[in-house]
């Protein structure tokens, strides 16, 4: 955990001369932590306080983004008049308070506890994920006595409980801290995990016939304040001395979850949530944690294919590059790309030079959504339509909560409030509803209308007047599905529910959020780069894919992969021949039946995004860079030169090919892009991590 | 000689039938409730607060002043009553549920009317059935006959109808819903487990609105005082600091074990024992008392001259608490009781924080060691530091319970863990000698 403080004063003594000098403002406190004059915001938690000037009390169940239980009695601090001792992380500050955490008394208490967690912890550290970055191990380090008076067996449970296929639990190794069960309650919202038994017996658990299904469990990894909790997909793979962390972005979250990416020799082993308060907060979805892991390095695809003879074989890039630039060159060309690829890809693609036409495929919304999901996250008013942001973009749905039900921010609860009205077939966020419309399909829109009515004191049926009861505080949100939002014939509805809801004010500014969203990486930055033509159909007739079919094509270029959708668009190609840059491919799709489609003539290997420096830009705006953490496949034995390339990269490279100079460098082609478009003047690594704590 | 003492809270002795409406209104039931509501509900805190009442469920906290905590604005606010009499040896309220529920429900509803309450929950332990029964049978009594209800029949000083529903709700038996937090987070469907304080209930307790919980005989002294008035109530018992009557329960080694209400600091431990319980059964001398089930220290032998109220059995090293006197006789082997009580409190412990969890296992795993013969004395010292390293440190008052059985048996008693150690030595010594023959 990071400490952080106020930059604006370097030492003790400048803090205390601050405060000295300025008599407190009203909504703020001084008091004395070892000795140290702090000046805090007034229900400041002391353990906060204390952190803030970068005096780390220790903790086992306090965690700043979750409720405060005071159940671990780690953090025992001693405060003037008071007979006993107190947690830090339920104490709020108050004037004049005299607090020390290094007196006899107060590591006294801290030592109780390290004693006691440790009687019946098992040694088993040299075999476990979390030794080396155990919050139990430094704590004992600093905090403990050093050795054991318990002479007892120690109290044996499951070791190796599967919660589910992602999570396994050694119920011999946990505290008890409660912090994962605190998560699925308070974060998400499910109440997945649960206490079960009493006292020493107490272990977690499901309750009684549930299973472990939420889209978060990942977290719970990350929150264990000891090796209790572990992924399966890392467990014993790793050492987490023996990894590079590099701060990256999630390759399928369209909302754009801040990540650590750890490598080991340059394979990515694991994701873990980066924290940043106004994008993810200190969480990701299980989908971006073990969803967007790249395959085994060696088992990808490395070098580039080219059809010879009805047969794809290896080549160097040199080669496979001219092969393609040969399909292009004279022959009318499109390109079909993803809504996953980097900002800088979709720069290369608008610079042009790689044929006459550039479609997104699949389709992605026809404008971006206005306003934010900081905004969103703050409304007092909340209609989702015919889309299910918990199963389609989890992050979303936390979003959405959190307008909802009040969250934890250092501490403190905040937020909430507002009201959620759902129409769609699914709802994941059923619990945290004030009314769900179910409806799907054409009734979807018939739902809508009514709600309209309702919201106008139209009439309405019952239902829908009792929903929009609930929508009366302003600011309002509306998140919609791209499917409805995308019906011709709804564009007139959604404009009438988006008035009904005041989403925009008179001076067309949304305070809340407002539109379709993507289930897309990046749709926003391709729309943004591309243009018009981002939106449009590439089926259509004067989409890539609907003038290949109808034979106006030679070559179409494929770019990219496209998380949620499994396939290629092999059947909107008609006759044309396809150059393929992917990078899906297992290292043997040459002769492996049906892993390339017969219309691809050149396969261009790609890295994988954790593999490729780049940019995202998310669905409500926000530009985030980052540089790459992994090493992609190359070929054994073979240069730098020849291994799976960046996804601008490769297009920079195809482009010169062709004739067009395009920089071959991150910096030199963001240094060309930078004239034109915002996101490339932002630095690679600027993306903003901790709030501010509230300490003057 | 037992004290000329006509008892106020239990004054049927012996008694098994509940007291009907009727019965309890002839011997002047609710006159207590119809005084408080021609006062303001402020005066009537005050009035409990110069009659000295103080908690009687094992705190001793001064029961006006819990009141005087509530904040008076708007808004609902709770009276809950604990009635999850959980604690060994302890069963003066399950008496008082049975037999004087209407006493119970009048003390509810002076309390509702001084602190503002117009929901009142009554959280009887899971086992207490009987009890539950009775109690709700006398809620539907006063209902009918207009003293209580949303509105009631009754009229309040100013001018508007006074209104109190009560909820009668059993507990699924666990003792840390004695906890008053814990109680609040069962009552309210959570599990069982303390919260931190700050916020206290006064402010935030039940649903987060301010409450107030009482023990069911704290309550039941309200109406004396409302009815014969504070001078009245402070003639019982031992002035300034233990006035009104208390219900003791006596069990253990006594020939006579039962409730028996006596007022606060008219007699002393050996009397009480001896004239009321008519000393152990088998002639042999008292080697200890437990005075609040087991959650107090152990009194031993020399201190039986203390009094019966707050102050004496402090002096004696010890709490009042709920007044649970637990008799032992000298063929108690203390560090065989110490067992047993750490075992329960193991078992009983909710888990939440670790050093009553872990603490309270530790204990037990040792204390099973030594009972097995595998005991030394350097686990004495283990004992005491664990004991050391809970004390203090948790969430709620059991962890620190659960230690003083072992302190102060060690304490008073080490001779008995010391010769345990030898005589089992012993033992094994015979066992020895016959396999060798």
């Amino acid at each position: 955990m990071t400490t952080t403080a106020s930059e604006k004063k370097d030492s003790p003594a400048a803090s205390s001369a601050s405060a000295a000098q300025a008599a407190p403002p009203s909504d703020t406190v001084t008091l004395t932590i070892d000795g140290q004059k702090v000046t805090a915001k007034k229900g400041t938690l002391l353990v906060e306080a204390a952190r803030a000037v970068k005096n780390e009390i220790p903790v086992f169940c306090y965690h700043d983004k979750l409720k405060p239980v005071g159940a671990c009695r780690m953090c025992l601090v001693e405060i003037e008049k008071m007979p006993r001792l107190q947690t830090a992380c339920t104490t709020p500050v108050a004037e004049g308070m005299v607090v020390k955490t290094k007196s006899d008394m107060a590591t006294g208490g801290q030592n109780a506890t390290i004693a006691l967690l440790l009687a019946n912890h098992p040694l088993d550290c040299p075999v476990c994920d979390k030794g080396g970055e155990c919050p139990l191990q430094d704590n004992t380090f600093a905090h403990g006595v050093g050795t054991s008076k318990f002479e007892e067996e120690k109290r044996h449970k499951d070791k190796a409980f599967e919660l589910s296929e992602n999570i396994v639990l050694d119920r011999e190794r946990c505290i008890l801290c409660y912090r994962c069960v605190r998560f699925h309650d308070e974060v998400p919202g499910d109440r997945a995990l649960a206490v079960i038994d009493r006292g020493s017996h107490g272990e977690i658990g499901l309750a009684s016939g549930e299973q472990y299904t939420s889209p978060f469990q990942g977290n719970v990894v990350d929150i264990c304040p000891v090796g209790a909790l572990t992924s399966r997909h890392y467990r014993f793979r790793s050492r987490p001395w023996d990894l590079k962390s590099q701060a990256g972005i999630a390759a399928d979250d369209p909302t754009g979850s801040n990540v650590w990416i750890d490598t080991r020799d340059g394979r990515v082993l694991r994701l873990r949530p980066r924290e940043n308060v106004d994008v993810n907060d200190a969480w990701i979805a299980d989908a971006t944690r073990w969803g967007t892991l790249p395959a085994e390095r060696s088992e990808r695809l490395a070098q580039p294919l080219v059809r010879k003879g009805g047969k794809l074989v290896a080549v160097t890039w040199f080669e496979g590059l001219r092969a393609a630039a040969a399909l292009v060159r004279n022959h009318n060309t499109g390109v079909v790309a993803t809504p996953a690829l980097t900002n800088e890809a979709y720069g290369v693609l608008a610079e042009g030079g790689l044929g006459d036409a550039v479609s997104v495929w699949p389709r992605i919304a026809a404008t971006s959504p206005q306003g934010t999901l900081a905004g969103l996250s703050s409304s007092k008013s909340v209609v989702v339509v015919g889309c299910d942001p918990w199963s389609e973009i989890p992050m979303l749905a936390i979003a959405v909560r959190r307008a909802l039900v009040p969250f934890t921010r250092d501490g403190i609860a905040t937020g909430g409030g507002g009201k959620l009205v759902v129409i769609a077939a699914e709802n994941g966020l059923a619990r945290d509803s004030a009314a769900w419309l179910k409806a799907s399909g054409a009734d979807l829109a018939r739902a809508v209308a009514d709600l309209c009515d309702a919201l106008e004191g139209k009439g309405g049926s019952d239902a829908a007047k009792k929903a929009a009861a609930q929508l009366t505080v302003r600011p309002s949100s509306l998140v919609m599905g791209p499917a409805f939002a995308h019906e011709p014939g709804n564009a007139a509805l959604v404009k009438r529910l988006q008035a009904a809801l005041g989403v925009v004010d008179d001076k067309g500014a949304c305070a809340g959020f407002s539109g379709a969203v993507d289930r897309y990486t990046n749709a926003r930055g391709a729309r943004e780069l591309l243009g018009d033509k981002a939106a449009l159909d590439a089926a259509s007739a004067a989409g890539v894919l609907g003038r290949a079919g109808a034979g106006a094509l030679d070559t179409v270029i494929v770019v990219g992969d496209v998380p949620h959708c499994a396939g290629f668009p092999v059947d909107g190609l008609g006759k044309a021949r396809a150059v393929w840059l992917t990078a899906s491919l297992p290292k043997d799709a040459s002769t492996k039946a049906g892993a390339v489609p017969d219309v691809v003539d050149v396969v261009l290997p790609l890295a994988h995004v954790y593999e490729q420096g780049g940019a995202f830009t998310t669905l409500d705006g926000r530009h985030q860079g980052f540089d790459a953490a992994g090493i992609p496949p190359s070929v054994p034995g073979a240069g730098p030169d020849e291994r799976a390339k960046a996804d601008w990269y490769a297009l920079a490279l195809l482009a010169a090919e062709l004739g067009r100079v395009t920089p071959h460098d991150l910096k030199g082609l963001r240094a060309v892009l930078s004239t034109k478009h915002a996101f490339a003047r932002i630095p690679l690594n600027r993306n903003k991590t901790r709030t501010e704590l509230t300490v003057v | 000689m037992p004290l000329d003492y006509q008892p106020i809270l239990l004054p049927n002795p012996g008694r098994t039938t509940a007291v009907a409406l009727t019965e309890y209104e002839q011997r002047g039931g609710y006159d207590g409730l119809r005084n408080a509501l021609r006062k303001k509900p402020e005066d009537v805190t005050t009035m409990v607060k110069d009659a000295g009442l103080k908690g009687r469920g094992g705190a001793g906290f001064p029961t006006g002043m819990k009141w005087s905590f509530v904040p008076k604005g708007p808004g609902p606010k709770y009276l809950v009553v604990n009635a999850d009499e959980s604690e060994p040896g302890t069963f003066k309220d399950r008496d008082l549920m049975e037999i004087e529920p209407h006493t119970l429900i009048e003390g509810i509803a002076i309390g509702s009317y001084a602190i503002g309450c117009e929901l009142a929950f009554v959280y009887i332990r899971g086992e207490y059935t009987v009890a539950g029964d009775r109690l709700r049978d006398a809620v539907d009594e006063a209902k009918k006959a207009g003293l209580l209800g949303a509105p009631s029949k009754l009229t309040r000083a100013d001018g508007t109808p006074f209104s109190l529903d009560i909820v009668v709700f059993l507990g699924a038996g666990a003792y840390i819903c004695g906890e008053e937090t814990a109680l609040i987070e069962s009552l309210e469907g959570n599990r069982a487990m303390p919260r931190s304080r700050p916020p206290f209930p006064a402010v935030a307790g039940l649903y987060m609105k301010p409450t107030v919980v009482n023990n069911v005989e704290t309550l039941a002294n309200v109406p004396y005082i409302l009815a014969k008035g504070v001078d009245a109530y402070k003639a019982i018992g031992n002035p300034p600091n233990n006035t009104g009557p208390k219900i003791y329960c006596l069990s253990g080694h006594v020939k006579r074990p039962g409730n028996y209400e006596l007022p606060l600091g008219k007699v002393t431990l050996r009397q009480f024992i001896e004239e009321y319980g008519g000393g152990t059964p088998s002639g042999r001398p008292v080697k200890g008392v437990l005075p609040a089930g087991v959650s107090a220290p152990i009194i031993p032998a020399a201190n039986l001259d203390a009094v019966l109220d707050y102050d004496g059995i402090k002096g004696a090293g010890s709490m009042l608490g709920s007044a649970s006197f637990i008799v032992m006789d000298d063929s108690v082997d203390m560090l065989w009781a110490a067992t047993r009580m750490v075992e329960f409190f193991r078992h009983e412990s909710c888990g939440k924080c670790t050093p009553c969890r872990e603490g309270t296992m530790w204990l037990e795993k040792t204390l099973y060691r030594m009972m097995e013969g595998k005991g030394k004395e350097s686990d004495l010292e283990t004992l005491q530091f664990v004991s050391k390293q809970i004390a203090g440190n948790t969430l709620c008052a059991l962890g620190d319970f659960a230690t003083s059985p072992v302190t102060s048996s060690i304490k008073h008693y080490r001779d008995d863990y010391l010769a345990h150690l030898v005589r089992i030595e012993k033992k094994s010594d015979k066992k020895g000698d016959k396999a060798a023959e």
